[in-house]
């Protein structure tokens, strides 16, 4: 298995806070990865330093990716790197089609212009498999969807865009019971020993499909404890405070 | 129109927009000017406060402020019957209540109130107009100066008789990362005219303004606001909600005026207004203005008759129709009575408002009645 | 088809790029509108504005006296009248400089191989003729101040649909012209509509008959060639009881140095029942005054339906007004106004309600960048008759760069208890959080904010005919080139 992603001794403020405070991660391709820790202890920080949101500064540290050194990189260099993160608050894009965009994104994306018909066939295969009803592909990008809809239209978009390294944060959070099975199983299809999943989340349901190989533990913006599936048991018996004295 | 008739004009809008419409000025026949008589309001203060009286000018240059009109307020700078500052020191917390009465010995006043509040300091002054006269008026000036980190809230309840015409120009200059508040009750008076321009031009100010009004017989209400943005951080926030009866005129004329530089601003008004007779007029202009990208600008206005769901919702619950109307009506204002902050002030208003609407006519202390007759209310 | 639209409007939209960048080989401007033809003409006014030019007018165009009285009557109004108080500045236009009346080197003509070369060259460009085979009913083409072409299929003229040039209506329909003509419009209306009564020339006239639903649209386009002048084109449709149609009209200017005027007048007179759509997608040069009144008055249960894209001009001051007068008619405004570097565009939409259960419903976008100053000013008036009346305004303003300026100027009036109204507007720039988001999907800042301009704009775009969808596309995208870095 080779290495994708490496994030060394990272610190990352937002406006002008400190959150991550050396944090150290490294996620080899066909893994899954989960990481878990209270609220404010940086993990969306840590995604979206990795995906290169300009308000997350990167105050030390490196992140690379597939070897490349991407700290400085812009965040759409490193989607067509292939680094997906699905956010846990979606942004609506009124007056574009949720088809027309992930055609443009993926246009950009892959480098390869999307003839319209044969993407379209496979969008809708995806939308079966997510339950979502095709109607969905003709409305504007999260306009007036629901947190559900949201969820499943960002999951679609990792199906059509194939990034070698999916961030799930907080996929589950505002979804159903029959949701979050739906959601885990197409993450689960999705993967693949070619590439990597990491996710974030407050609880196990999601985990029962995705089977993680690695787990952590965020307190006060560092990894305290990596383990293997069973740290989940742990945490859902004791919950963080038992890993605080660690930070 | 007759040229021949002399004519006032109030409350001008920054930015004139076609004239068929007759929305960029109020226009009334004038009003004689009475004879000059000083005046001093009753006033009682606590808190580490500063109070004096004063005769002739005591407002400093107010710039290209031209007021609801730039004669009245000229008479209200030069002319003045009652002058009165109010002054907090640095780091300082005191309240001031003032209650000016017209009466046929004062029928008409000409006044100014300055209030100025050092930095840190937290002021608040209760104002309260009532009385009337044949011929009432009132021309008010009031002049308002926060300094660093400063905060000043009036609260203004104007319970005037039904032919008095009440003018108020109001002008304040906000001081860095301070805090304007106006909270402003307009029930009486047969024309009620408020004129308020706050300046933001420095960072991090703050201006809110709530205001009710509740229109019957031939009563005109012209609220005007201009919000001119140049600080970086400021936030203006303007609430005008109120109802319309019998054949009574509200205008609402608010701009905010996002200038150059003023990065960051964020700026909201909203107007709604409940129409309950057949003959009300209702005029919206709320401008925005905007020569700066970084500021998120929102307006809304709206206005109709009462909800009809609501209304029925009321009703299976067992309220007469009149009943749940006072309550669909009293919801919609009742936050802005509450937010007045001083309880004697707020059932005055209460009151006044629940006259209007009819439904106790018996002028006096009337409150706990109501509270018996629908008990939810308070 | 939404998706076969989404493909052709694609296609269309690579073929217009590659024409322009053919063009921009060849021409600095970048614009395709923007070619020059020789200024050649039959016949011109000397500039500015007397009787004796009104008369030379109404003389060469063989009218009759009542029309030559209405003329002179309206300059004599125009005198008297003062200019507007309120919106932009028009001192720079100096009326004394205009040319009122430029006659091209052509009478109207039935087909295009008729119209001189040059001018015909013009339309080819502007993809006039090639749009009149493929998705138009009928054309008019305007060349300075006269109507060069007209044409309208057999088959609506056999259901007596008449689309013709605004000088052969008054020779053949004098009486319905006498009947309509700026009654809707009056020349006491405002300064520029007093001119226009003065020296108006050239424009279309549409009649059709009760219950014809003509399906394809019928389209005028105007250019103005000429150097220095004014174009005052009259257009006039009325649509009898359950009729409908759908009226495009295209303007377009090469730039010059000197100002030019265009203050035309559209009177629509939509019957009970019926439904009028009339688009517009304004390009003027950039040296346009654009003064222009268009006004629609709608019968009992009619609907009136405006689609604008204002793009062009110096200056404009441009508020289509409906005028609900049947009970239970509809007004529906969608528009998009894009202000560039040195555009002062002030426009918007006046709704006044005169009948019960009348709705309008308002929905306007308006952009600025590079200093361009891009004002909506509308108004919606309910009156004491338009009992159940509703009303919804929606203005949204997006500012591309500190430089510009953006103002909302509404104004409501309510008259009546009885009614439902709504009014919201919103000004800001494009959240850096949907730039993020789309960045994140691997779309460039450039590429994400073009599309999110053009998702800004998409209730527009989406309401035109799918040519003018494609155009007004290519217009956004050529107005943001250069814009971003």
């Amino acid at each position: 298995m080779s290495e994708l992603l490496r994030v060394e001794g990272l610190h990352v403020a937002v406006e002008g806070k400190e959150i991550l405070k050396g944090l150290d991660i490294t996620i080899n391709t066909g893994e899954t990865h989960v990481i878990m820790g209270s609220n404010g202890a940086g993990k969306s920080t840590l995604f979206n330093a990795i995906m290169g949101n300009p308000k997350y500064v990167v105050t030390a540290g490196k992140i690379f990716f597939e070897g490349q050194d991407i700290t400085e990189a812009p965040v759409n260099e490193r989607a067509k790197a292939g680094i997906f993160m699905a956010f846990q608050q979606p942004i609506a894009v009124q007056g574009i089609s949720v088809e027309n965009f992930i055609r443009n994104a993926k246009s950009t994306v892959s480098g390869e212009q999307q003839r319209i018909m044969p993407f379209r066939k496979k969008l809708h295969k995806q939308m079966e498999q997510l339950r979502m009803d095709r109607s969905y592909a003709e409305r504007y990008v999260n306009d007036g969807f629901s947190g559900g809809e949201r969820k499943k239209t960002e999951i679609l978009q990792m199906c059509m865009l194939e990034p070698k390294l999916t961030m799930l944060d907080e996929i589950d959070s505002g979804l159903d019971v029959d949701a979050v099975r739906i959601v885990s199983e197409t993450v689960e299809r999705y993967h693949n020993e070619t590439n990597s999943i990491l996710v974030i989340t407050h609880h196990s349901e999601i985990l029962q499909n995705l089977k993680p190989d690695f787990v952590h533990v965020l307190i006060d913006g560092k990894i305290v404890k990596t383990g293997d599936a069973s740290l989940i048991q742990v945490i859902e018996a004791n919950g963080y405070d038992a890993f605080r004295g660690q930070a | 129109m007759r040229k021949d008739k002399p004519v006032i004009e109030y409350n001008q809008l920054p930015r004139p927009t076609f004239r068929w419409m007759k929305v960029n000025h109020l226009e009334l026949d004038p009003l004689a000017a009475g004879a000059v008589t000083a005046y001093t309001p009753a006033e009682r203060h606590e808190g580490d406060v500063s109070v004096s009286f004063y005769d002739g000018n005591g407002v400093p240059d107010l710039g290209d402020f031209q007021g609801a009109n730039p004669e009245e307020l000229q008479r209200a700078l030069t002319q003045s019957e009652t002058g009165c500052a109010v002054k907090t020191a640095a780091g300082q917390t005191g309240s001031v209540w003032l209650t000016y009465t017209l009466s046929e010995a004062q029928p008409q006043l000409t006044g100014q109130l300055t209030v100025e509040a050092g930095a840190g300091s937290d002021l608040h002054v209760y104002l309260l107009f009532e009385g009337g006269s044949e011929q009432g008026a009132v021309n008010f000036l009031t002049y308002v100066k926060t300094e660093e980190k400063a905060h000043v809230k009036i609260s203004k309840v104007q319970l005037h008789g039904e032919n008095v015409r009440h003018v108020e120009h109001r002008y304040a200059d906000a001081g860095k990362e301070s805090v304007v508040d106006y909270v402003n009750a307009e029930l009486g008076g047969k024309t009620a005219i408020s004129y308020y321009k706050t300046d933001l031009m420095h960072d991090e100010s703050t201006f809110n303004s709530k205001a009710m009004y509740l229109g019957d017989k031939d009563q005109v209400v012209d609220f005007s606001y201009w919000v001119p943005t140049q600080g970086v951080k400021t936030n203006t926030d303007i609430v005008t909600s109120g109802a319309l009866l019998d054949t009574s005129k509200k205008y609402f004329r608010g701009t905010i005026d996002f200038l150059r530089g003023g990065k960051k601003a964020v700026g909201s008004e909203s107007d709604t207004c409940i129409l309950l007779s057949p003959q009300v007029h209702s005029i919206s202009v709320p401008l925005l203005l905007c020569k700066e990208d970084d500021v998120v600008g929102n307006h809304a206005s709206s206005a109709g008759q009462i909800d009809k769901d609501k209304l029925f919702y009321l009703m299976s619950r067992g309220f007469n129709e009149a009943g749940a109307q006072l309550i669909i009506v009293e919801s919609n204002i009742r936050p802005i009575i509450d937010a007045l902050g001083d309880k004697d002030l707020e059932n005055k208003a209460l009151q006044a408002f629940r006259e209007k609407m009819q439904f106790c006519q018996k002028k006096g202390d009337c409150n706990a009645k109501c509270t018996q007759r629908f008990p939810h209310l308070d | 088809m939404a998706d076969e639209r989404e493909n052709i409007i694609e296609e269309r939209e690579k073929k217009l790029n590659d024409e322009r960048q053919k063009i921009e080989t060849f021409s600095d401007f970048g614009n395709i509108y923007n070619f020059k033809n020789d200024f050649t003409y039959s016949y011109k006014t000397d500039a500015g504005l007397t009787p004796e030019i009104v008369r030379e007018i109404s003389e060469k165009k063989h009218e009759p006296q009542w029309m030559l009285d209405f003329r002179l009557k309206s300059l004599d109004l125009f005198y008297r009248m003062k200019f507007p108080t309120w919106g932009p500045d028009i001192s720079e236009l100096d009326m004394d400089n205009i040319v009122t009346y430029v006659r091209p080197n052509s009478q109207m003509q039935g087909k295009w191989e008729d119209v001189p070369e040059d001018i015909k060259d013009t339309f080819d460009r502007l993809g006039i003729p090639e749009a009149e085979k493929t998705s138009l009913a009928g054309v008019g083409a305007q060349y300075d101040s006269e109507v060069v072409y007209h044409s309208i299929q057999d088959e609506l003229v056999e259901q007596g649909v008449i689309y013709t040039d605004f000088d052969t209506a008054l020779e053949k329909y004098e009486d319905v012209v006498k009947a309509h003509f700026m009654k809707l419009v009056p020349p006491s209306d405002h300064k520029f509509a007093a001119l226009h009564g003065a020296v108006w020339s050239g424009g279309s006239f549409v009649y059709v008959p009760a219950g014809v639903d003509v399906s394809i649209p019928l389209q005028s386009y105007f250019r103005l060639n000429a150097p220095g002048a004014g174009q005052f084109e009259h257009t006039m449709i009325i649509v009898e009881k359950g009729a409908k149609v759908h009226f495009i009209e295209g303007c377009s200017a090469p730039k010059y140095n000197v100002a030019n005027l265009h203050a035309g007048c559209v009177e629509l007179f939509v019957g009970d029942d019926a439904t009028l759509t009339y688009s517009t997608i304004e390009n003027w040069s950039k040296n346009m005054y654009n003064l222009n009144t268009k006004r629609a008055i709608v019968g009992k249960n009619g609907t009136i339906n405006w689609v604008t894209g204002s793009f062009g001009s110096h200056t404009s001051c441009l508020y289509p007004m409906s005028i609900l007068q049947g009970e239970g008619a509809h007004c529906e405004f969608t528009g998009v106004t894009f202000a560039g570097a040195g555009q002062y565009l002030d426009t918007g939409s006046k709704v006044v309600h005169n009948a019960p259960h009348t709705s309008s419903n308002i929905n306007s976008k308006s952009i600025s960048k590079g200093g361009g100053v891009s004002i909506y000013r509308g108004c919606v008036v309910i009156n004491p008759r338009a009992e159940g009346a509703k009303a919804n305004v929606s203005c949204e303003s997006l500012m591309l760069d500190e430089q510009s300026q953006s103002d909302t100027i509404p104004a409501i009036v309510v008259k009546n208890d009885n009614i439902d109204l709504g009014h919201e507007a919103s000004i800001g720039r494009i959240s850096d959080e949907a730039i993020f988001y789309l960045m994140s999907r691997g779309l460039s800042e450039d590429e994400a904010r073009a599309m999110l301009v053009r998702g800004f704009v998409e209730p527009v775009s989406k309401a035109l005919p799918l040519e003018y969808a494609v155009e007004m596309n290519n217009l956004i995208n050529l107005e943001l080139k250069g814009s971003l870095k």
